[in-house]
């Protein structure tokens, strides 16, 4: 809850809330002090963590294409016989960058599904990094304990009750931030667990009461009576202040719609959408949101991962999942504008999946993965990392893809050199006897820039597939 | 019927940590959610997709914040909870609010016909009635008044056995109206909220949802579990919800929607698997507070006679006592036991047949050939450890007293003296009652003045709502829309996929999203249940006021707004603003204490003013 230093500003911020909301009659869209025009410097660098939930395909996702080494061959013709995309001609992979395998000094390039196009540009223009071998070193292949100690911070701890991403913002000093964390979806995530303040929003606007019109003025406005004791009084409970943010998160969010920036045009018919919607407003509205997640599922690709193929081999289940994604986040880029300055976008999955395709035309449960970061303040055009291999003996396990980078570096790094946070802090957010590495790799970019919506960003006609 | 509002100067409580830290000139927080009392166990998990309870960790960094002067204040006010500083509300309210799911209007809980010539003496008297239910139908486990609802719900397989659940359900569900694979969970799902508004046994049901979410199950699996619901729910839970934990203990390991839940169905020697008996021992009887880590055994204190932890190797020794635990779930023509009928089978030949060594104890090989004996033994291990008596009766205490227990380092003789009944009583058939009996109505239990350091959580919160209202509620599989409102608080029935269950602490309920769905549900029932042509719900709020006017209180706003707040919260509201918010919202500008309200004018304004008083403050706290 409220830290000692935050106490006075709070109780100043809900006040000016219940005072403006007066003056407003009810209902403030920016709060008064905050210039809506340019993100200022109280509002700080943002993190939106993308949870692809079922363990996403890697090394699908950003297959080797060649290089020195004989991965694209094991990959071609003993692991992906049948799933593997294209290195070259018709509908092949989109040239990225290449890393190195610090065992045997060979290379191997890499190259994004096709399906990524939109985001290709991105890439070469420097705003989105591949780490690659990366993830959460637990061998465990259950979804949800995966998906805890990732989230939770604490691999292979099942007691730990309380989130990275809100430990971040515990020991951050944010300033003024009526509502740093948002959970866009249709709960709280799990890696934000222990901030009292985070809310949970399914789509813009989408706080609704079952009351309308002037009744649900009115109503909201009982309620702030009812709920605003002063801090001083007595009777004064912990429900009070529960109250308030709920009011708080009411006014400011409040029933409307969502209009994205001109030109922007968000992938139609999808919750994803939606989400990103959400974590823009939020973001555009300048109320000190510092963190954002949300979540796009269907991973899960045990059998018939490319099914359908269309006639070019392209299309089917997986491509239409990665197409979804890049478009989402390609118009969620778009959106944000001026804002992509100070924006941080984290996708990852809770494992990679298997290198050998099964019986099925599927994949099952991995280990290492891709890890993808967006944002203006990032030193995209590249991949990172240290390349294991595709080998029968560099396997973990025998099957997957080892890890080279436990993925609290990559957090790690842009907590402190992006985010806003301190090497001393690492030890609150990453318990457990976690030791960050020696060096960090570079990811993010001082000064940060914005990215310009410009018809050229986008490489490839965009193909709709629902 | 409504109780005379008590004089507040004769419960008024001890100061408030933050009164004294005014005084001393070191003001904390302005919410007193910073509790200085660490937790005993960060043990609380999340809601689904939700978020977790703030941890140990946080807190006790926030502790270090602090000055030091807060924790030395208050060591010896451990108990006492920092919450709350209004008075305490009456005992009846007390009572009902913490082991019924709220006051109703009807008194269906039958505490007014309670005897007692003292409110102390009805509050043990109720207290004992409510722990030796005497059932009119033991099919659901409820009084005649209650069973007649859910017939007339038409749940039919709530009286179905295991096999005929299995053969309906999981081998032949078809898509018609009879037989749908998802039909016993739904009708366990119905049936629990009926029995949650209606029954009169309210402490019984209060603990069936205390156990589902200990011996958490995961319903909605399209698999084993969804389709046995109801043998999960009646033959595990509700037949030993106020018995013996061991005997619910095996009842839980052997059940199919526990097998499945917990990976023990392929669980064999070949292939072992140790998912349940990990939780079995971390989440359902030693718990993690009592977990060595990966030690060597004989590195435990009390090793080998009685290990005070288990460790690592306890947890893999028990996987291998539980191997060829599964479910019947096949037919084989060579051997007539397979008669995949659902029931618990124990499959000799995935059994792991050598010695083990479990918390000290050498099981022999002999133990592991005669049929389940080395897994009972097990059972009866951590049954019967201390450490299982204590971790349980501070669930409990968490459940019914308040978030602040006694924590693990300071001794405290009540608590300890639970701990050792419970220990004590570990072969006892009524084991379960007993413990709460005392730790209820003993007179050293703090139970009485703790009232207000807990949330509703969002069960508690929706039906004490539809309780508070007398609300006529009669779900079908044809009427779930109230379903929808009710889930996006996040506590959705049996719908919690981690196996730690649901969190129990303030601080996992009392955020944005649980506050403003659980308002939101209450503008739902309160506009959906005013008079429509909706069979599901009901509320008359109107008939009742006219009642109350024609029985004497005034029909002027102030008038309704007491009488109301007076059945509702059984006492007057935290602060004069918030009964006047309610007040306005029947006055609406005319006099408040004046003004005569006309019939058109309560039909409208009643329910508003209702509603407010379900969204306060007051109405959350537990």
């Amino acid at each position: 809850m409220a830290f000692n230093a935050k106490v006075s500003r709070r109780s100043f911020m809900v006040g000016c809330s219940a005072a403006i909301a007066a003056m407003a009659g009810s209902r403030i869209t920016h709060l008064a002090f905050a210039s809506p025009a340019a993100p200022d410097a109280t509002n700080g660098e943002v993190v939106v963590v993308v949870f692809l939930r079922g363990g996403v395909d890697g090394i699908n996702v950003i297959p080797p294409t060649g290089g020195s080494s004989n991965d694209r061959a094991h990959y071609e013709a003993e692991l992906r016989k049948n799933l593997k995309i294209p290195a070259s001609g018709a509908n092949s992979a989109l040239g990225i960058g290449s890393l190195t395998n610090p065992a045997t000094g060979q290379t191997t390039s890499f190259g994004m599904n096709p399906a990524l196009a939109p985001l290709h540009g991105l890439y070469q223009s420097g705003f989105l990094a591949v780490v690659h071998a990366t993830g959460l070193t637990s061998s465990n292949r259950s979804h949800f304990d995966s998906m805890q100690y990732m989230e939770t911070g604490t691999p292979d701890v099942k007691t730990t009750s309380s989130g990275w991403l809100a430990r971040h913002l515990n020991t951050l000093n944010m300033g003024v931030a009526q509502f740093p964390a948002l959970s866009a979806g249709s709960g709280l995530a799990m890696s934000l667990g222990g901030r009292q303040d985070a809310i949970a929003l399914t789509s813009p606007g989408s706080l609704n009461l079952y009351t309308w019109g002037d009744y649900a003025n009115q109503q909201k406005q009982a309620l702030r009576d009812m709920y605003s004791l002063d801090a001083s009084d007595p009777n004064r409970t912990w429900i009070h202040g529960a109250g308030e943010n709920a009011l708080n998160a009411l006014d400011i969010v409040g029933t409307g719609n969502y209009t994205p920036a001109p030109g922007v045009t968000y992938p139609q018919y999808s919750g994803f959408s939606e989400s990103l919607k959400t974590v823009a407003q939020m973001i555009k509205m300048d109320v000190g949101l510092r963190a954002a997640t949300l979540d796009l599922g269907g991973w899960d690709t045990h059998e018939n991962q490319q099914y359908p193929w269309d006639k070019n081999g392209v299309g089917g289940y997986f491509y239409d999942q990665l197409s979804l994604l890049a478009r989402g986040l390609m118009s969620f880029f778009q959106d944000l504008g001026q804002h992509t300055k100070r924006t941080t976008i984290i996708v990852m999955s809770e494992f990679g999946r298997t290198l050998k395709e099964n019986a099925n035309n599927g994949t099952d449960h991995g280990h290492g993965n891709v890890l993808l970061v967006l944002g203006g303040g990032i030193n995209g055009g590249q991949v990172y990392g240290a390349w294991p291999g595709l080998a029968g003996d560099q396997l973990f396990d025998g099957r997957d893809l080892q890890i080279t980078t436990d993925y609290r570096h990559v957090l790690s790094e842009l907590l402190v050199t992006r985010l806003g946070n301190t090497a001393a802090n690492l030890p609150t957010i990453f318990p457990n006897n976690y030791t960050p590495p020696a060096q960090w790799m570079g990811i993010a970019r001082e000064p940060a820039r914005t990215f310009t919506f410009a018809v050229t960003y986008l490489p490839v006609a965009l193909k709709e597939t629902k | 019927m409504t109780q005379p509002l008590e004089a507040k100067h004769s419960q008024r409580r001890k100061p408030s940590r933050r009164a004294v830290l005014k005084l001393t000139g070191a003001l904390a927080a302005t919410s007193a959610a910073t509790t200085i009392h660490a937790t005993a166990n960060a043990d609380d998990g999340t809601p689904p997709s939700m978020s977790m309870s703030a941890s140990a960790a946080a807190t006790s960094s926030e502790m270090s914040a602090q000055p030091s002067l807060s924790n030395q204040a208050f060591a010896g006010d451990m108990l006492q909870p920092a919450a709350v500083n209004a008075p305490l509300p009456p005992l009846r309210v007390i009572a009902l609010t913490r082991l019924a799911f709220g006051p109703s209007l009807m008194d269906s809980e039958g505490w007014n016909g309670t005897a007692g010539a003292t409110e102390d003496e009805k509050f043990v008297n109720w207290v004992t009635s409510q722990l030796n239910p005497a059932f009119d139908n033991s099919v659901y486990f409820t009084d005649a008044a209650t069973a007649t609802r859910i017939q007339t719900a038409n749940l039919p397989t709530l009286g179905k056995s295991l096999p005929q659940l299995w053969t309906d359900h999981m081998r032949n569900p078809t898509q018609n109206d009879q037989l749908r694979r998802h039909d016993p969970a739904d009708d366990v799902y119905i049936a629990s909220f009926i029995r949650a508004v209606y029954s009169k046994w309210q402490l019984f049901e209060l603990l069936v949802d205390f156990w589902h979410n200990h011996f958490n199950v995961h319903a909605w699996d399209w698999s084993y579990a969804m389709a046995t619901w109801v043998h999960y729910n009646r033959d595990v839970i509700r037949t030993n919800a106020l018995g013996n934990f061991r005997t619910m203990l095996e009842a839980v390991a052997t059940s199919p929607a526990m097998l499945f839940y917990l990976d023990n169905y392929i669980n064999t020697v070949a292939g072992p698997n140790e998912n349940w008996a990990r939780e079995m021992i971390e989440l359902h009887t030693l718990g993690a507070e009592n977990y060595a880590g990966v030690v060597p055994r004989e590195s435990v204190p009390g090793y080998p006679a009685a290990p005070e932890k288990y460790c690592d190797g306890d947890v893999y020794e028990a996987t291998r006592c539980f191997t060829g635990w599964r479910v019947n779930d096949e037919k084989k023509q060579s051997d007539p036991t397979f008669k995949d009928d659902g029931t618990f089978l124990y499959d000799s030949s995935r059994h792991d047949r050598f010695q083990k060594i479990v918390l000290g104890t050498n099981f022999p090989e002999t133990w592991a050939n005669e049929a389940m004996k080395d897994g009972r033994t097990v059972m009866d291990k951590v049954a019967s450890h201390p450490g299982t008596g204590r971790f349980i009766v501070r669930k409990l205490w968490r459940r019914f007293i308040g978030d602040t227990v006694p924590p693990l380092s300071v001794p405290n003789a009540f608590f300890d003296s639970l701990a050792a009944l419970w220990t004590a009583n570990w072969q006892n058939p009524n084991q379960i009652r007993i413990v709460l009996q005392e730790m209820l109505t003993s007179p050293l239990s703090p139970f009485k003045t703790t009232f207000g350091d807990k949330i509703k959580r969002p069960f508690e919160a929706a039906i004490s709502m539809l309780r508070s209202t007398a609300a006529d509620f009669r779900p079908d599989k044809k009427h779930w829309d109230f379903s929808w409102y009710y889930e996006s608080m996040g506590q959705d029935l049996f719908d919690r996929r981690p196996p730690d269950g649901y969190p129990d602490v303030k601080t996992a309920w009392n955020n944005t999203t649980s506050i403003l769905m659980r308002w939101r549900f209450c503008n739902w029932m309160i506009e959906e249940g005013t008079p429509k042509d909706r069979s599901d719900i009901k509320l008359d709020l109107f008939a009742w006021t006219i009642n109350a006017i024609n029985g004497g209180i005034g029909r002027t706003p102030a008038g309704v707004a007491d009488w109301w707040i007076a059945v509702i919260l059984g006492r007057p509201m935290l602060s004069t603003q918030s009964r006047k918010a309610v007040v306005d919202m029947l006055a609406r500008g005319s006099g408040t204490t004046t003004y005569q309200l006309s019939d058109n004018e309560l039909r409208e304004r009643v329910p508003d003013a209702v509603a407010l008083i379900l969204m306060s403050p007051d109405y959350q706290l537990r």
